[in-house]
């Protein structure tokens, strides 16, 4: 991932985010939708990917469905109540952060 | 299409057998995880032979591969396995935490008075200490035991190696070794010093109770959870042609 240390802490609320708007999505649909809205900026890495979206899983934020795609079975991501609630939250708690980040840096660039 | 006007390679069977085999042979042997990556791999690779439809299946996946950074796949099946053991964990002591609630507190309570003065009165009570740890080993080394056994029947049947599996598997076994390889010195020095006094009746109850009822929901009450789960699990990755 581009700047790791500055993106690697709001990835899982990336994702919620993104599913939140796409209804559900499977991993590889993930990084591509990424690369996509941010014109190739930013690239979540297959490393970081499955793990985030596995530990969401496990927290009880999304639910997994199986579908067939072809010739072969594709896992599908999707926000359970609970994910929906706690992307509110996190949505809100990174606004705030980009606030507060816009505040201390402004200063700066206008020397 | 691509824009040669050639319609788009797509990956076939042979290929997505080739990758599973190329997970497994990678140290991820379970089925649900190698399925996840063979289809982030198989739509990565058809990805590329739309710009480069020429490009081998071998190095296509070669260079798929290498995003995955110098670990490989290890670090996901890792972070995968930390996440299932966590998600077990957490289902355990939310069946757990229901006997710290009322009814079933009262049962604690009555059992950690019954214990308590048992060992109280007993003029022999450090062998109760120690027969009640022997019988809590014994159980767990028989429930892992059965535990072993009833995973790989279900191996042989879906001929499918699970994650979820081989945690609990990994469970069953750390637990009897964390829990008395390093109480056994101890518990030997308590069987030769002599009775416990009041204090030491007290601790140990209060701790031994709650793990015997934490032993209770694990052995008891979680397999017919995970059945359940791993029902669900078999059933979502079978393919229907």
């Amino acid at each position: 991932m581009k700047n790791s240390q500055l993106y690697k802490g709001s990835l899982t609320t990336i994702i919620m985010r993104l599913l939140e708007e796409n209804g559900r999505m499977y991993g590889y649909e993930i990084t591509q939708k990424v690369k996509q809205l941010t014109d190739g900026e930013l690239n979540v890495t297959e490393g970081a990917l499955y793990p985030a979206l596995h530990k969401l899983e496990a927290e009880g934020f999304l639910d997994v469905e199986m579908e067939k795609a072809g010739n072969r079975l594709r896992k599908y991501y999707k926000l359970t109540e609970s994910g929906e609630k706690e992307t509110v939250n996190r949505l809100a708690e990174l606004e705030a952060f980009i606030r507060n980040m816009q505040a201390l840096v402004k200063p700066n660039l206008e020397i | 299409m691509n824009s040669n006007n050639i319609p788009n390679r797509l990956i076939d069977t042979i290929e997505i057998e080739k990758l599973y085999a190329f997970t497994d042979k990678h140290f991820v042997p379970y089925y649900d995880l190698q399925t996840e990556l063979v289809d982030h791999l198989a739509n990565a690779i058809e990805a590329q032979w739309m710009v480069t439809p020429n490009l081998s299946f071998e190095d296509a996946l070669a260079i798929e591969f290498k995003k995955f950074g110098i670990f490989g796949f290890t670090t996901i099946v890792e972070e995968r396995q930390a996440a299932l053991s966590k998600y077990y964990w957490r289902k355990i002591f939310r069946e757990f935490a229901t006997f710290f609630r009322f009814p079933k507190i009262v049962l604690m309570l009555i059992m950690t008075g019954v214990l308590y003065r048992t060992l109280l009165l007993s003029s022999y009570n450090n062998y109760i200490v120690l027969a009640l740890f022997g019988i809590m080993g014994i159980v767990e080394i028989v429930a892992g035991y059965q535990w072993c056994r009833k995973i790989r029947h279900q191996q042989k049947v879906t001929e499918k190696k699970w994650l979820l599996h081989d945690i609990i598997r990994n469970i069953y076994i750390m637990i009897p070794v964390m829990l008395f390889a390093n109480s056994l010195n101890f518990l030997f020095k308590m069987a030769v010093n002599g009775t416990f006094g009041h204090w030491q009746i007290a601790i140990f109850t209060i701790i031994m109770v709650p793990l015997g009822f934490l032993e209770y929901v694990r052995i008891v009450k979680m397999p017919a959870l995970i059945d359940q789960e791993m029902a669900r699990i078999v059933k979502n990755h079978q393919f229907v042609k």
